[in-house]
């Protein structure tokens, strides 16, 4: 059904679109502009609390006030990337209802590929941009001075997490071909669970610990690896992991994606 | 005008009530959804400000004890006060609908307070009684100080219900007269969404921003009900809030009518 194509065309392929979608997207440039504001604002809130809490104390739970901005910057950069590249992943729902899904089965790429393609959430941009400035100020106080042994390694860290967050989005969407309500459910995980994320994980109870840990992977997107940079906390002895639940989570995603897919084929629509 | 008749005339919007709990009611996983959301909420607050705690008995004048209460309450009441009746409204002025509901023998703006009331009602059954009795339950949040100041705080709830009804019926019916609404409805929700992200008691802002609030509903919305509850301000201090609250209330409802009036003249001009 799929013609194989080599990686390199793919990505050029995968360009060519990308091109085309930004410049017929900035024609909605007011649309642009607020979709953006208001996620923009959304960040800003987030920071002010932060910010706010800081003015009180002085540290929560051991945790400073650069460094726990240092976590939240790490964990809804991460987000926002995954969410602008992959965000239409978690649309299949609606498009299976709408009877879309269908012409993606006969182009000659990939459907998961064909949907990241043809849909580059360009709301998140600004605030992209606004995270990653949060987490290179954070990281210039947290770590004086930034030696690029921890700029390296926060760059693999940020590949790590972007990859589970990436692998989170497609198992939500491969779950969507059997259960179509799965869709409550992520957007309790995108919403509330991950906001757990932006803070220290030794604030939360023991079970919030182990769901983020290991239900939910998301404390190796931030916490663990800046445990490990700062060395604080018994996670930081869990950095070596981050790769390895990537690589899981890839595998997974990839499963219950193809399983799902066939089984959609199959019901002969 | 005779008691039957008031029955008869309050019957319509009981009904709107009525249609508009029924219609929650079928979005049976946006309940449970809901009610999730504000839980996993209070959870992270109550865990991120017990351990903001930990080393100091109060800040900005609350105890821990207080601070979650605020959370709490905030959370599970006036959260679910806020509706999409503005939504709702500018799409019947773009689809043109809204001619319907002007022949309709019932007021428009009574009829989008009876949406809301049900809208509520069903919100509050679902979502803010469970989330309140947990908070209870789990993490001790306290009652009110006296049977007085519920009494009032129960009052200021029901002013700050107004508001914000009033406040989303306003610019609902803004888009009578612009071209583009929704802009204007994304930025009302920057700005809650704004004060409400950074869901802290105002005596932790920085001088500045609290002027700012102060000067916008926000405070006539979250702040004047929760000072009563917690016993934030003393007595003098209740009333100037009270009387701040009913101001604003009063004041966005005629407003509200205001705008109902000059949108009969409009749709007239547009010849609707």
């Amino acid at each position: 059904m799929n013609t194989r194509r080599g990686p390199i065309s793919e990505l050029r392929l995968y360009l060519t679109y990308l091109a085309q979608h930004i410049k017929s997207r900035m024609s909605y440039r007011a649309d642009f502009v607020i979709a953006n504001l208001l996620f923009v604002f959304m960040a800003a809130s987030q920071i002010l609390f932060v910010s706010l809490v800081f003015s009180q104390v002085r540290q929560i739970n051991g945790w400073g006030f650069w460094e726990v901005l240092l976590i939240y910057g790490l964990s809804s950069l991460t987000i926002a990337v995954c969410q602008c590249f992959t965000g239409i992943v978690t649309h299949l729902p609606y498009m299976i209802i709408r009877g879309e899904f269908d012409q993606m089965l006969t182009r000659p790429v990939s459907p998961l590929w064909l949907m990241m393609m043809s849909r580059f959430n360009d709301r998140w941009l600004v605030t992209i941009f606004i995270r990653l400035l949060v987490l290179l100020i954070a990281a210039g106080h947290v770590f004086s001075p930034v030696k690029w042994s921890t700029i390296a390694l926060l760059a693999g860290f940020f590949v790590c997490g972007l990859t589970i967050t990436v692998a989170i989005n497609v198992i939500f969407a491969a779950l969507a071909f059997h259960v179509l309500e799965i869709r409550a459910l992520y957007h309790l995980y995108l919403g509330d669970l991950y906001n757990l994320s932006y803070y220290p994980l030794t604030i939360y109870g023991g079970f919030l610990q182990l769901l983020l840990t290991w239900v939910f992977p998301l404390a190796f997107v931030s916490f663990v690896p800046i445990s490990y940079l700062v060395e604080k906390t018994s996670y930081a002895r869990l950095a070596a992991l981050p790769p390895l639940v990537a690589v899981a989570m890839v595998v997974l995603a990839r499963h219950l994606w193809r399983t799902g897919l066939r089984a959609y084929e199959s019901t002969g629509s | 005008m005779s008691s039957g008749r008031i029955y008869k005339r309050l019957t319509k919007y009981l009904e709107v009530t009525r249609l508009e709990m029924l219609r929650i009611i079928t979005y049976r996983t946006n309940f449970v959804a809901m009610f999730f959301n504000s839980f996993v909420l209070v959870f992270m607050y109550s865990y991120l400000w017990r351990a903001v705690y930990a080393n100091s008995p109060t800040i900005g004048d609350l105890t821990l004890s207080q601070m979650l209460t605020y959370i709490f309450v905030v959370r599970a009441i006036v959260v679910p006060f806020d509706n999409d009746i503005d939504w709702r409204i500018a799409e019947r002025i773009r689809t043109g609908d809204i001619a319907i509901d002007f022949i309709r023998p019932a007021n428009l703006q009574l009829m989008q307070f009876a949406t809301a009331i049900g809208n509520f009602v069903m919100r509050f059954i679902t979502t803010s009684v469970p989330v309140l009795g947990l908070g209870a339950w789990l993490f001790g949040i306290s009652a009110p100080a006296s049977l007085g100041h519920f009494v009032l705080f129960l009052f200021s709830l029901l002013l700050s219900f107004t508001i914000t009804t009033s406040i989303n019926y306003i610019f609902g019916m803004i888009s009578f007269w612009t071209v583009s609404i929704h802009g204007i409805l994304f930025a009302k929700i920057f700005v809650s969404e704004f004060l409400a992200g950074a869901a802290v008691p105002l005596s932790l802002f920085p001088a500045w921003l609290r002027s700012l609030a102060m000067v916008l509903p926000f405070q006539a919305m979250v702040n004047t009900p929760l000072s009563i509850y917690l016993q934030l301000t003393p007595p003098q201090g209740i009333v100037h809030l009270l009387v701040l609250q009913v101001f604003w209330a009063v004041g966005l409802l005629g407003f509200g009518r205001f705008l109902l009036h000059k949108s009969y003249r409009q749709l007239e001009v547009q010849g609707g």
